[in-house]
């Protein structure tokens, strides 16, 4: 198997979530099986956007749970673990070109009848041109443009 | 800054690679330069890992990470500032 996670994923495993718990171990069963997760330039900035994001949703709903503080310490983990050789990550690399022409094919076939939003359009393109098989997403419609494109998605 | 490291040659590297590595260990790094003007950092992996089975990687990283994770305030984010969030990245 080799697996691709989106953003989403990441963010549920350096902010305490009721996803944590499965995120965490999914990462670790990956590299145990010998595989590790692509991070791209894409997934370093939505996860420590997403990361700063729930400082901003605790201030918008009156509910404080993430503090600067942890948002600081939760970046440093995730900036952490991208590096670290033998952590659960690899860089990713990928041709700017062929994932451009594979995020276009994407969108011609689906977009119109199904109204992706980039964000899925550029996750599923992606583990396309990684030739990954399975995709790990906690977003319904990232899960539904991943199967139209034949990819396992056991999260949804 | 790669002036403030300890610097050692290509020469160095072939007669007395203990000097480098220890170096290396003792100071988190090392830098070796050719005369061509390339620099290599040397840095020695955290203590273990490098002879790991991706097994016991596995392993030791989420407990390491549960770890971290115990160390910190163990309050929940609210599935809705979750789906805020999620919802905020993907543009919606």
């Amino acid at each position: 198997m080799k697996p691709y996670a989106d953003s989403n994923f990441f963010s549920r495993i350096y902010i305490e979530t009721e996803w944590t718990d499965e995120a965490s171990a999914l990462a670790a069963g990956f590299l145990s099986e010998g595989s590790r997760l692509p991070v791209l330039w894409l997934h370093l900035v939505e996860v420590r956007n997403a990361i700063e994001l729930f400082v901003f949703a605790g201030k918008q709903s009156g509910n404080r749970v993430i503090t600067p503080e942890a948002a600081e310490v939760a970046q440093a983990r995730f900036r952490m673990d991208c590096r670290r050789t033998s952590g659960p990550y690899e860089r990713g690399i990928i041709d700017m070109g062929s994932w451009e022409e594979a995020a276009e094919e994407i969108t011609l076939r689906h977009s119109a009848k199904h109204g992706f939003r980039t964000y899925a359009i550029l996750h599923v393109s992606a583990a396309i041109e990684l030739s990954c098989d399975t995709f790990y997403s906690y977003d319904k419609k990232c899960n539904h443009l991943a199967k139209l494109e034949g990819l396992k998605t056991p999260l949804g | 800054m790669l002036s403030d490291m300890k610097t050692f040659t290509i020469r160095d590297l072939d007669r007395t690679p203990r000097k480098v590595l220890d170096c290396s260990l003792r100071e988190g790094r090392a830098v070796v330069r050719a005369r061509s003007g390339e620099a290599f950092l040397i840095t020695p992996l955290p203590e273990g890992e490098d002879s790991l089975p991706d097994e016991e990687l596995g392993q030791r990283w989420l407990e390491d990470h549960r770890k971290w994770r115990n160390s910190q305030p163990r309050k929940q984010a609210p599935t809705s500032q979750v789906a805020d969030v999620d919802r905020l990245i993907a543009g919606e």
